[in-house]
C-alpha cells in the first residue's frame, strides 16, 4: 500500500513529464447495432496500459494514448463484447456498434463485461440495467424502474406498495429526478402506488446517493438521472404488452434512415373502461392514468445531433352525477360534475456537439411542469355553482455543459445551469351565480435559480482517480437571494487490481421544497421556493467505503459508510395540515410559512452490495443498516427523535435465472425493519385555566357555565413507537417465444407470495360493548398474496 | 367537503377491498397510568388549588363511559407545595374537587420559585417547578368604545391595546369578560367570555416592545348588566405558553395533520405547573 500511495504522488509529480510523450486521441461514439442507439456507460479498456474510459451519457468517449499498437476492448452489459487492436500513429475517430447477445451461450462475463467500479472515482452511483427492471417480478406485473431502485441499499421505500424513494435518510422531495435533463416534480401515479416511468421508454438509469459530482446540484439526497431511448435509426420496431392494470404500446423508427429516427411510448389504465358500464346511468365514476413519451433525434453529422424529447402523464378522478329529485314546487334537474388530476409534463430541446475529438458539448433547453387541479361544477334550477383549484410548478432551463478531454490523465467538465421556476402553492376561481362576490385568488413566487459547476478529473491509471468539483449555486426568489459555494471531492485509490478504496465529500443545497401531510403520498402535496423566512436545506455528506470486482463469477461487491449532516431541513408544526381539498376556499388564507419549522437530521449507516449485472443468473444483494434522527426546536419538544423511515437493517435480494432461452425465472425478498410512528398512549383531561375567571370567581355567582373540555392524547415521544418489520416475497416466471415476426413473452407474477400481513397504517379501533368504549390498536395491510398476468410481444 | 369526502371513501375502496382479513389486532405500546397535575399559581390568588387525576392508557381493556368516569378526579393524593423554604401539605376539597390551601398561609410572590410534589398509591410520584413573572403586567390602553348596529341590536365595542415590557421573554394571556344577569329578581350572576379580534397567547420572541392591538367583537348591551367589563392581562410562564400553545394545535384524531403532543413541565407525570402575574382592568360601558 504504501508503495502504491508513492507511485500515485510520484504520478501526480510527473503528470508534465507524462504529456511530453507522443499522444494521440482515440475518440467516437458506441452505438447499439441495428437500430443505432447510442449507449452510454459503455467501459472502453486497453489492457495493455490498464487504462480505460467510458463513454458518456451522449454515446461520446474520448481516450488518450501514447504511440503504439493497443488491443481495445469495448463492452457493455448485455451486448457482445467488440474488440479490435488499433494503431495509435495518429488521432483517430471510431465508431463502434455493439450487438446484443442472441443466446445464453454468448452470454460470457469477462473482466472487462463488468463496469469496473474499482477504477471510477465515482461512489455511492447505482447503475441498474433496463433489463433487470423488466424482468424483475413488480405489483400486478406493472414494471416500475423507481420499485427496482427501491431494491439498492441506501433506499429505502416508504409505506406497502409505495413508489417513494427515501435515500441515505432523505424525503421523497430530495430527490431529484431528471429524465433527458429536465425535471420531474411528481413520479407518482395512484397515489404513489405506482411510478411514472415504467422503463419501456428508457436507455438508462442511474441512481447518485452521495459523492455527488459537481455538475449535479438542488437536492439534498439523490440525483436520479434517466435517459429516454433515441429510437431505431434502422427499421420500424415496437413493443406492446396487456396486463391487468394497463395495456402499453412502443412504436420506434427511422424518420431519415441512418440520420433521424422517433420513438413513442404510451400507456394507459382500463379500469374506468371496464367499470363504467356497470355503474348507474345517473351517477358515473372514473380513474385512469396515462403516460406518453415520445422522442425524436437527427444527426446532421458526426459533429452535431439534435434531441427532441417529452413527457406527458395525467392522473385523473371524476365524478359525474345527474339527477332529478322532486322539492316542494317541482322536479329539479341537478347535475355536478367533480374532480382532481394531476399531470407532469417536460419537453427537452438537446443539441450535442463535437467542437473536435477532445471537447464535447451538450447545450440543452428544458421545460418542465406539475400541476394539481380540483374542480366541482354544480347546476340546478336555483343556479350554477363553480370552483376550481389548482396549484403547480413550471420550469423554464436553460442548460450547457462542455467535456474537455484534455490529456490522458486530466478531464475538465463544465457547466452552467439556469431555471426559472413559477411556484403557485394555491389558486382559486369560485363562481355562485346566486352570490354577489365571487373570487379570483393566486398565490405565485417567481425564482431563478442558478448553478455554475467545474469538475476535475484526474485519472492516474492503475493507481488512482479524483474528481475535485465545485458548484456555486444561486437562488433569487421575492427580493431575497441566497448564493452558497458547494465543494465535492470524490477519490478513488486503487489498492490492487480490481479493488480499491474510496472516499467522497459533498456539500449540497436545497432551495425548493414540497409541503406534504403524514405518511400520504396525495399529489396535493405542494412545491414552495425559499424565502426570507424558509431558507434553504443544507447537507453535508462523507462517505468512505471499499470495491471489489471479481471477474470469475463477475461480481461487484461495494462497501461505503456514510455520515450525513442536514441542516434547516423543514419539518411540520405541530398540528399543521397542508391538505386545501378540505376547504379549497380555504386557499385564501393559507400561509404555509407559518406551518413549517426547520431543524436538522443526521443520517448515518453502512451498505453492502453484491451485484451481478448480466449471465444465465443474476441479480444482487443489498444490505442496509442506518439511522436517521431529527431535531427540530418546534417538534418534540426540541429533543431528537428517529426519522419516519428510519430503518436500522434493510435487506434485499433479488435473483433473475435464464433457465433456457424461452424461460426466466425471478424473484426478491426484502426485509426492512417497521417504520417509527407517533402512536397514542394515553388520554388525560384537559385544563381550561382562565385567569379571568379565576380572579373573579367570587363575583361568579352562579358558575354552571363550563367550557366544552376535550380528552388530550399523551403520544409519549415523536416517533417513539415501531410497526412490525416488513417482508415479502415476489415470484415471476415468463416465458418467451420467438414466432415468425414477433416474440412473444407470457408473465406470470405473484406479488407478496407468502401472503405476509405488512403494515400499511395502524389505526385505534374503538369498540362499544354494555359497560363502555374499549381501544385495540389495529393494522391495516393492503396488499395480500397478488397474482398477475400479462402478455407482452416485440417486433 | 364533498370532494374531500368522495376522495378519501375513493382511497378507501381502493385500499380495503378485501379488507376485513387485512385488518388485524397487534400489540399496542405499553402505557401504565401517570399522574396529571394541573396547577397555576398568583400573587393574586386567595386559594391555591391543584388539580390531580390520573392519565387512562389508551389499550388498557378497561371500559369507561363518560369523560368523566375516564378521569375521575384523584382524592388519595399527597400534595406538597414549597418555595422560599416554606413547605405546605395542600388537603382534598370534595366540594371543588381540587387539593387547596389559603393563600394567606402560603404566599405566591412575584419573581418566586415554588416546587410541587405529588405522590399516590401505585402511581409514580412527579414533580414540577415553576417562576412566578417577576414583573407587573403593562397596563392596557382603551383606545376606542363605540356602538354599532348589530343585526338591528344596539350593540357595544371597544378596542385596546398594550405595549410588551423591554426585554424578550414574556409571554401574556389576555381574556375578556362581563357580568350578565339574566333575573332581574335574583343576585345571580354569570361572567361571560368576550371574544375579540388579536392574539390571546402572546410570545415576544423576536418581537420585543411591541404594542398588540384587540377589538371586542360587538355585544349586545343587553349583555353588560351592570355596565362594566373586566379585561384580564396575565404575564404567564413559559410552562403555561407552551402547554396553552400545544392544546390549542391539537386536532384530536384528523388523519391529515401532524400529531401534536401536549406540553408537559411535570416530571414523570402529565399536566402544568405554571406561574401567573395578572393586572385586571375594569371598563366602564356609557350607554
Amino acid at each position: 500500500m504504501p508503495k502504491k500511495l508513492l507511485l500515485f504522488l510520484l504520478l501526480i509529480c510527473s503528470t508534465g513529464h507524462l504529456y511530453a510523450q507522443v499522444r494521440y486521441t482515440l475518440s467516437g461514439y458506441v452505438r447499439e447495432s441495428g437500430s443505432h442507439e447510442l449507449l452510454p456507460g459503455v467501459n472502453i479498456y486497453v489492457p495493455a496500459l490498464r487504462s480505460g474510459t467510458v463513454t458518456n451519457n451522449y454515446g461520446f468517449y474520448s481516450l488518450n494514448l501514447p504511440q503504439g499498437s493497443y488491443e481495445v476492448i469495448f463492452s457493455y452489459i448485455g451486448y457482445q463484447t467488440f474488440t479490435t487492436e488499433i494503431i495509435f500513429d495518429q488521432n483517430r475517430d471510431l465508431d463502434v456498434q455493439l450487438k446484443g447477445s442472441i443466446s445464453l451461450s454468448e452470454v460470457t462475463i469477462t473482466a472487462e463485461e463488468i463496469t469496473r467500479n474499482s477504477e471510477n472515482s465515482q461512489m455511492s452511483l447505482m447503475v441498474l440495467p433496463i433489463q433487470q427492471v423488466k424482468n424483475i417480478p413488480a405489483l400486478l406485473g406493472e414494471k416500475d424502474a423507481f420499485k427496482a431502485l427501491q431494491l439498492m441499499p441506501g433506499v429505502q421505500k416508504g409505506s406497502e406498495g409505495s413508489s417513494g424513494m427515501y435515500v441515505r435518510g432523505g424525503g421523497p422531495d430530495q430527490n431529484l429526478i431528471i429524465l433527458d435533463d429536465a425535471p420531474v416534480y411528481n413520479a407518482n401515479h395512484l397515489f404513489g402506488f405506482f411510478s411514472i416511468f415504467n422503463g419501456d421508454a428508457l436507455k438508462s438509469i442511474e441512481l447518485t446517493k452521495g459523492g455527488f459530482p459537481a455538475r449535479f446540484g438542488g437536492r439534498l439526497s439523490s440525483v436520479v438521472e434517466m435517459t429516454m431511448k433515441d429510437g431505431n435509426k434502422n427499421k420500424m420496431s415496437g413493443e406492446a404488452g396487456i396486463g391487468i392494470v394497463s395495456s402499453r404500446l412502443l412504436l420506434e423508427g427511422p424518420l431519415v434512415k441512418e440520420k433521424a429516427s422517433f420513438i413513442v411510448s404510451g400507456r394507459r389504465t382500463y379500469i374506468d373502461w371496464l367499470i363504467r358500464p356497470l355503474m348507474p346511468r345517473d351517477e358515473k365514476f372514473g380513474y385512469y392514468f396515462y403516460d406518453l413519451n415520445a422522442k425524436m433525434n437527427y444527426e446532421f453529422g458526426r459533429k452535431d445531433k439534435i434531441y427532441l424529447s417529452g413527457y406527458f402523464g395525467r392522473d385523473k378522478f371524476s365524478i359525474v352525477d345527474r339527477n332529478n329529485y322532486y322539492d316542494e314546487f317541482d322536479n329539479n334537474q341537478y347535475s355536478s360534475e367533480a374532480g382532481l388530476y394531476w399531470q407532469n409534463s417536460t419537453s427537452t430541446l438537446r443539441w450535442n456537439h463535437l467542437f473536435n475529438n477532445k471537447v464535447f458539448a451538450n447545450t440543452s433547453i428544458i421545460f418542465s411542469r406539475y400541476i394539481l387541479s380540483i374542480y366541482d361544477k354544480e347546476k340546478d334550477r336555483y343556479g350554477s355553482y363553480s370552483l376550481k383549484y389548482y396549484s403547480g410548478i413550471r420550469d423554464f432551463a436553460f442548460k450547457y455543459d462542455l467535456e474537455y478531454h484534455a490529456t490522458p490523465v486530466y478531464t475538465l467538465r463544465t457547466g452552467i445551469q439556469s431555471t426559472q421556476h413559477r411556484f403557485t402553492p394555491s389558486a382559486i376561481v369560485e363562481k355562485d351565480s346566486q352570490e354577489l362576490e365571487n373570487f379570483d385568488y393566486k398565490t405565485i413566487y417567481d425564482s431563478f435559480e442558478s448553478g455554475l459547476y467545474f469538475e476535475n478529473l484526474f485519472n492516474f491509471s492503475g493507481t488512482a482517480q479524483l474528481n475535485a468539483g465545485f458548484r456555486l449555486s444561486h437562488f433569487v426568489t421575492d427580493g431575497e437571494q441566497y448564493l452558497n459555494p458547494e465543494p465535492r471531492l470524490s477519490f478513488n485509490f486503487i489498492i490492487s487490481e480490481g479493488f480499491s478504496a474510496k472516499a467522497s465529500y459533498a456539500e449540497m443545497n436545497q432551495y425548493i421544497h414540497l409541503l406534504s401531510n403524514t405518511g400520504i403520498g396525495l399529489p396535493t402535496d405542494l412545491w414552495v421556493p425559499s424565502t426570507e423566512r424558509v431558507m434553504p436545506q443544507n447537507s453535508r455528506q462523507v462517505s468512505a467505503g471499499l470495491a471489489r470486482d471479481l471477474n470469475n463469477p463477475g461480481l461487484s461487491v461495494t462497501l461505503e459508510g456514510y455520515y450525513k449532516w442536514s441542516k434547516n431541513i423543514l419539518g411540520y408544526r405541530p398540528g399543521a395540515s397542508f391538505l386545501l381539498i378540505d376547504d379549497p376556499s380555504d386557499a385564501r388564507n393559507f400561509t404555509w410559512q407559518d406551518n413549517v419549522t426547520s431543524g436538522e437530521a443526521q443520517s448515518y449507516g453502512a451498505e453492502l452490495l453484491i451485484h451481478r449485472k448480466s449471465g444465465r443468473f443474476s441479480g444482487w444483494v443489498g444490505y442496509t443498516l442506518s439511522w436517521t434522527r431529527l431535531k427540530f426546536d418546534e417538534i418534540n419538544f426540541g429533543e431528537y427523535f428517529w426519522a419516519k423511515y428510519d430503518r436500522r437493517h434493510d435487506l434485499a435480494i433479488v435473483a433473475i435465472y435464464e433457465i433456457s432461452d424461452r424461460i426466466t425465472l425471478s424473484g426478491t425478498w426484502v426485509y426492512g425493519t417497521g417504520n417509527a410512528i407517533t402512536l397514542p398512549q394515553a388520554e388525560f383531561p384537559e385544563y381550561n385555566f382562565n385567569p379571568l375567571h379565576e380572579l373573579l370567581k367570587e363575583n361568579n355567582t352562579n358558575p354552571g357555565y363550563y367550557y366544552y373540555m376535550q380528552s388530550l392524547t399523551d403520544y409519549g415521544s415523536v416517533n417513539s413507537y415501531r410497526t412490525k418489520a416488513y417482508h415479502r416475497l415476489d415470484l415471476s416466471i415468463q416465458i418467451h417465444k420467438q414466432m415468425k415476426h414477433w416474440e412473444r413473452t407470457w408473465e406470470f407474477g405473484l406479488y407478496n407470495a407468502y401472503s405476509r400481513k405488512n403494515p400499511f397504517f395502524y389505526f385505534i379501533d374503538e369498540t362499544y360493548t354494555s359497560n363502555g368504549s374499549i381501544s385495540k390498536l389495529k393494522q391495516v395491510s393492503i396488499f395480500p398474496i397478488i397474482p398477475s398476468i400479462s402478455y407482452n410481444i416485440k417486433f | 367537503m364533498r370532494i374531500k369526502n368522495w376522495l378519501i371513501s375513493t382511497i378507501g375502496v381502493l385500499l380495503f377491498t378485501s379488507c376485513n382479513q387485512l385488518i388485524t389486532e397487534v400489540d399496542p405500546p405499553q402505557s401504565t397510568p401517570k399522574l396529571v397535575v394541573y396547577s397555576v399559581i398568583s400573587p393574586q390568588d386567595t386559594l391555591i388549588e391543584v388539580k390531580i387525576y390520573k392519565s387512562h392508557p389508551l389499550f388498557s381493556g378497561t371500559p369507561y363511559q363518560s369523560y368523566e368516569n375516564k378521569f375521575p378526579p384523584l382524592t388519595n393524593a399527597t400534595v406538597l407545595l414549597s418555595g422560599a423554604g416554606k413547605s405546605v401539605t395542600l388537603l382534598y376539597d370534595t366540594e371543588t374537587e381540587t387539593y387547596t390551601i389559603d393563600a394567606q398561609l402560603f404566599n405566591i410572590t412575584p419573581g418566586g420559585q415554588y416546587e410541587l410534589k405529588v405522590m399516590a398509591p401505585d402511581l409514580q410520584q412527579v414533580t414540577a417547578e415553576c417562576t412566578v413573572p417577576p414583573d407587573t403586567p403593562p397596563a392596557v390602553e382603551i383606545t376606542h368604545m363605540g356602538t354599532v348596529d348589530n343585526y338591528d341590536t344596539d350593540s357595544w365595542y371597544m378596542e385596546f391595546n398594550f405595549k410588551d415590557l423591554k426585554g424578550e421573554g414574556h409571554y401574556y394571556t389576555v381574556n375578556m369578560g362581563t357580568f350578565y344577569n339574566n333575573n332581574p329578581w335574583t343576585d345571580e350572576t354569570y361572567l361571560i367570555d368576550m371574544g375579540f379580534k388579536g392574539e390571546q397567547l402572546i410570545t415576544d420572541k423576536n418581537m420585543d416592545e411591541s404594542v398588540y392591538k384587540y377589538k371586542s367583537y360587538p355585544i349586545n348591551l343587553e349583555m353588560i348588566t351592570y355596565n362594566f367589563i373586566w379585561i384580564s392581562l396575565s404575564l404567564v410562564d413559559e410552562n403555561y405558553y407552551k402547554y396553552k400553545q400545544s392544546v390549542n394545535s391539537f386536532q384530536g384524531d384528523n388523519p391529515f395533520s401532524e400529531p401534536t403532543p401536549i406540553f408537559s413541565n411535570i416530571t414523570d407525570g402529565l399536566g402544568m405547573f405554571a406561574g401567573i402575574n395578572t393586572r385586571l382592568t375594569r371598563v366602564e360601558v356609557e350607554r
